[in-house]
């Protein structure tokens, strides 16, 4: 076991860890943060995905240990205080909810996007959902979702 | 009544549970975590086909955090067919048996302390295996002197349907069409792998908590191989993170159960995703035989299908899905002299079960092909020749079944006005002569689909509906929502009819304790038959609400109407009672508001859908591209198109995925290649083409406000429609799915590039 301290959702965490631990292993079993989905564990499905230093990865595939003083965040860091996020909201509206396994991921890999691009083009959306697998809904609902936050959030 | 008075029905509406789901506060089964919690790991077969001759777990058993090791000697003596619907079809399999049948079939299990003492005591249990001959070709399986997988031998039960004289239909027809077709097992790949939370108490009860599509079914079962009253059993499905037919099936529920039972400590199983690819049901894998007579006017006259089903290593929902998908053989085409014939096959390969379609999209995938060919040939475009062929609303197919009002026509015809079908065939001539590197191609296909399992079994459910003292309503609903909205479908005509919003009326799901029967998620029947129960226990409820306010009210009930939370004086509206007002009334006179409605259907009406797909297919590295697509589907009325586009939106992606990209591949040992999600090629966000998506004016007076099916239909089309593009786009007729790069090669001249 080592000591790390993980910032999550703006709060230090100092965690005890062995050495193979993913940062999707102690969100889930140890912080009982479990929003964030294992879809495979093999950096297929992108249902791990978080922020980490404002960057979407997949979390499933980063050693806990390695992310001393890193600034992670999880879908449940998304919503603004008692308010769901504009994303959040646009993915209802959408209809880009389905089962809803995917649905974290994808809020995680648009909030990298949008916080990097505010205004990206269609093709740029779906470069950016491109390791976010989904089985429900075709993509189609969670491309429209993310183009309405996108507009919302210029728009605030 | 039938009116959308309260503006509820036909509305653009979320998912009840979204708010949980963008949040990431919905709990699925594998988020949760009970005191004591075992970890279980199964472990499997290396072999496609063996004799286990000895399990040696002592080692294991002595490792420290085991709690138990379990096998073949602990398993109940009770086979069973881990299908619901066909649990008393043919119950070839047992928890754990002395044979192995396929590659990843189960062999033992741990339960253990953690999950990495359980994988560590699976690495120290010795096996000793016998190997037997193995069958990966339903074909080789059911040869004469092949070695029986199962006592009653290889061959399930063929099915045989037919209709009218086919000799006579041949002798009929100007030329005879003769063509075969080999589609692959598919995995349903779900976002969240199969799981399953067994809790077995000192009073005797199993709790199992799963993501499952059949509470009812697995209860049943379950009852079944344990022997336990269903008093004693419960089946909750908390949370779904998709189906698609394939969380019907028990799969890691028995195993679960069996060690719970054994450490009296409640047991979680989480499938890896290797696991789930391996060892849970897929698509059925079809070797398909169709010969079909025309007429020059491009009347069908005869028309031959056989297909080889490879059923797996255990009966499942095989028999099922041979005799539903003879079922939609007759449903579409009124030709008059038809056959079907099913030759259902076990097999050394996972489970084949259900998957949406439900043996659907190999069948029309199979004869749209056909259909594409023979229209060619004849000089005709392949939408005339099709709906010359179709039914017409409100026939009885060839063997007198009732198709309800089926507008397959109407789909076919609105979709050539969205797709612009002429200039889209344009396009594509333009492609075949003046060929560039990206060859042009656009195809058709058209599906019926079922709505209910009428004549198959009674298909029954049955929704409660309980008032607050605040007069806010429960659901108590058995209907399983695998994401597509089942729930939320019958909260909105709950809401509808009794003019109480949708915020007021909590959902209780899929809960064998709590929740009336249903008879699953399978056979489209949500909105159907689901959405039918909560029209009747909303009528229920509204005679009650009615009642109480009529007295309280001293009016006569006729006067009365429900709308905005209250109940009114329809001549009169300033004159109202609340709902808060109407539970207290009740509970002043010692009474309470609770009813409850069952539905039954007493119809199948078919719904359909028409899918137009344009490709572009790259002469160089063999690609495809789907650029374009459009898709009508009739599902009588829309009662929430945002939720219809997203099923129609799903099925695409998957009927995309059959067509190009998927499919389970073995390796000469019956090995799955490729156990990463990675290796199925799921369509991504890039890959998928703009769609668009409509749905017919349309009514079926059978269904609840008019509503019928479309989940399955979804993607019955899909693939046949990108297949018959590809086809078109090469000028070679592909006959096997999915149509890999590689053959696209083999039948394209190769690009050459200018100047050079």
């Amino acid at each position: 076991m080592e000591s790390v301290t993980l910032n999550v959702n703006g709060k230090d965490c100092p965690v005890q860890v062995e050495k193979n631990w993913t940062l999707l292993y102690v969100l889930r079993e140890v912080l009982d943060l479990t929003g964030t989905k294992c879809g495979c564990s093999t950096n297929d499905c992108g249902a791990c995905r978080v922020l980490v230093d404002g960057e979407a990865k997949n979390s499933c595939c980063l050693l806990a240990r390695n992310l001393q003083g890193c600034r992670i965040v999880t879908i449940e860091g998304i919503a603004r205080g008692g308010e769901l996020h504009p994303i959040q909201k646009a993915f209802i509206e959408a209809g880009a909810v389905q089962c809803g396994f995917c649905t974290p991921g994808m809020i995680i890999s648009t909030k990298g996007l949008l916080d990097q691009n505010p205004d990206p083009t269609e093709e740029e959306i779906r470069k950016a959902l491109e390791h976010n697998l989904c089985r429900c809904t075709g993509y189609v609902k969670i491309v429209e979702a993310v183009q309405l936050a996108a507009k919302r959030l210029r728009e605030e | 009544m039938d009116a959308f008075e309260n503006g509820v029905l036909g509305k653009d509406t979320p998912v009840l549970d979204a708010n949980l789901k963008v949040t990431g506060q919905l709990k699925y089964v594998d988020d949760l975590k009970l005191p004591g919690m075992l970890c279980g790991k199964i472990l499997f077969s290396p072999y496609a086909h063996a004799k286990i001759l000895s399990v040696d777990a002592s080692e294991a058993e002595r490792l420290e955090g085991v709690r138990a090791v379990v096998w073949y000697k602990d398993a109940p003596a009770t086979r069973y067919n881990g299908n619901g619907e066909d649990s008393d079809i043919l119950p070839s399999e047992l928890v754990f048996d002395r044979e192995v049948r396929y590659v990843g079939d189960k062999v033992a299990a741990v339960a253990a302390e953690t999950p990495e003492i359980a994988e560590k005591a699976l690495r120290l249990i010795r096996v000793t295996y016998e190997e037997l001959p193995f069958y990966l070709d339903p074909r080789e399986a059911a040869a004469p002197g092949a070695l029986a997988l199962h006592e009653t031998g290889n061959i399930m039960e063929e099915v045989k349907l037919s209709a009218g004289d086919l000799e006579k239909g041949f002798a009929e027809a100007d030329e005879i069409f003769e063509s075969e077709y080999e589609v692959p097992a598919i995995y349903h790949a779900p976002m969240e792998p199969h799981v399953s939370l067994s809790v077995y108490g000192a009073d005797g009860k199993l709790t199992i908590y799963t993501p499952s599509q059949d509470v009812f079914g697995k209860r049943k079962n379950l009852a079944k191989i344990f022997s336990l009253p269903m008093n004693r059993i419960r089946v909750v499905s908390p949370a779904m993170g998709g189906g698609f037919g394939g969380k019907i099936d028990l799969v890691t529920e028995p195993v679960g159960a069996l060690l719970a039972m054994k450490t009296g400590r409640p047991v979680k199983i989480t499938y890896r995703r290797s696991e789930d690819i391996q060892s849970t049901t897929t698509r059925h894998a079809e070797h398909i035989m169709i010969r079909t007579g025309v007429k020059k006017s491009g009347e069908i006259t005869a028309c031959d299908y056989t297909v080889y089903l490879s059923a797996g290593a255990q009966s499942g929902a095989t028999m099922s899905v041979a005799w539903a998908a003879g079922g939609k053989f007759f449903k579409l085409f009124k030709t008059p002299n038809l056959r079907y014939h099913a030759i259902p096959v076990y097999t050394n390969r996972a489970v084949a079960g259900a998957m949406r379609g439900f043996g659907s999209p190999q069948l029309f995938y199979a004869l749209n092909s056909q259909f594409n060919t023979i229209a060619q040939k004849l000089g005709m475009d392949l939408c005339a020749f099709e709906t010359l062929n179709f039914f017409d609303p409100n026939d009885c197919d060839r063997r007198g079944e009732p198709l309800g009002n089926l507008q397959a026509k109407r789909c076919v015809a609105r979709g050539m006005e969205l797709f612009d079908w002429q200039s889209a065939l344009r396009e594509q001539e333009a492609s075949r002569r003046n060929p560039g590197r990206y060859l042009v191609g656009v195809g058709m296909a058209a599906a019926p689909h079922g709505s209910s399992l009428f004549g198959v079994m009674p298909d029954t459910c049955g929704v409660m509906l309980k008032m607050n003292e605040d007069g806010s309503l429960t659901m108590f609903t058995g209907v399983s929502d695998m994401g597509n909205g089942s729930n939320t479908m019958q909260t909105m005509l709950i809401s509808e009819i009794l003019g109480i919003p949708m915020d007021r009326i909590a959902c209780v799901k899929t809960d064998t304790e709590t929740t009336l029967f249903d008879v699953g998620a399978y056979a489209s029947r949500g909105t159907y038959v689901g959405g039918g129960a909560a029209v009747k226990a909303a009528k229920s409820m509204r005679t009650r609400i009615l009642r109480e306010a009529a007295e309280l009210m001293g009016l006569e009930r006729r006067q009365l109407c429900l709308r905005d939370n209250c109940v009114a004086d329809r001549h009169n509206p300033e004159r109202f009672v609340t709902m808060a007002q109407i539970a207290e009334h009740a509970h002043q006179k010692e009474r309470d508001i609770c009813v409850s409605g069952v539905f039954g259907t007493k119809a199948a009406p078919i719904s359909a859908g028409a899918h137009f797909a344009q490709v572009l297919v790259d002469r160089e590295t063999g690609e495809v591209t789907v650029t374009r697509y459009a898709a009508v589907h009739d599902v009588g009325k829309p009662l929430n198109p945002l939720a219809l586009e997203g099923q129609v939106h799903g099925g695409i992606q998957m009927g995309l995925g059959y067509a190009l990209s998927e499919g389970i591949r073995l390796d000469e040992k019956g090995r799955v290649q490729g156990t990463r999600l990675r290796d199925c090629h799921l369509f991504t966000a890039p890959q998928m083409p703009r769609i668009q998506v409509e749905f017919l004016d349309s009514n079926e007076k059978t269904g609840p406000y008019g509503a019928k099916s479309v989940g399955e239909c979804a993607t019955v089309p899909s693939a046949a429609a990108v297949a018959n593009a590809v086809s078109n786009a090469v000028g070679y007729a592909f006959r096997t799915l999915p149509i890999r790069k590689e053959e696209i090669l083999c039948h394209v001249k190769p690009f050459e590039t200018p100047g050079l």
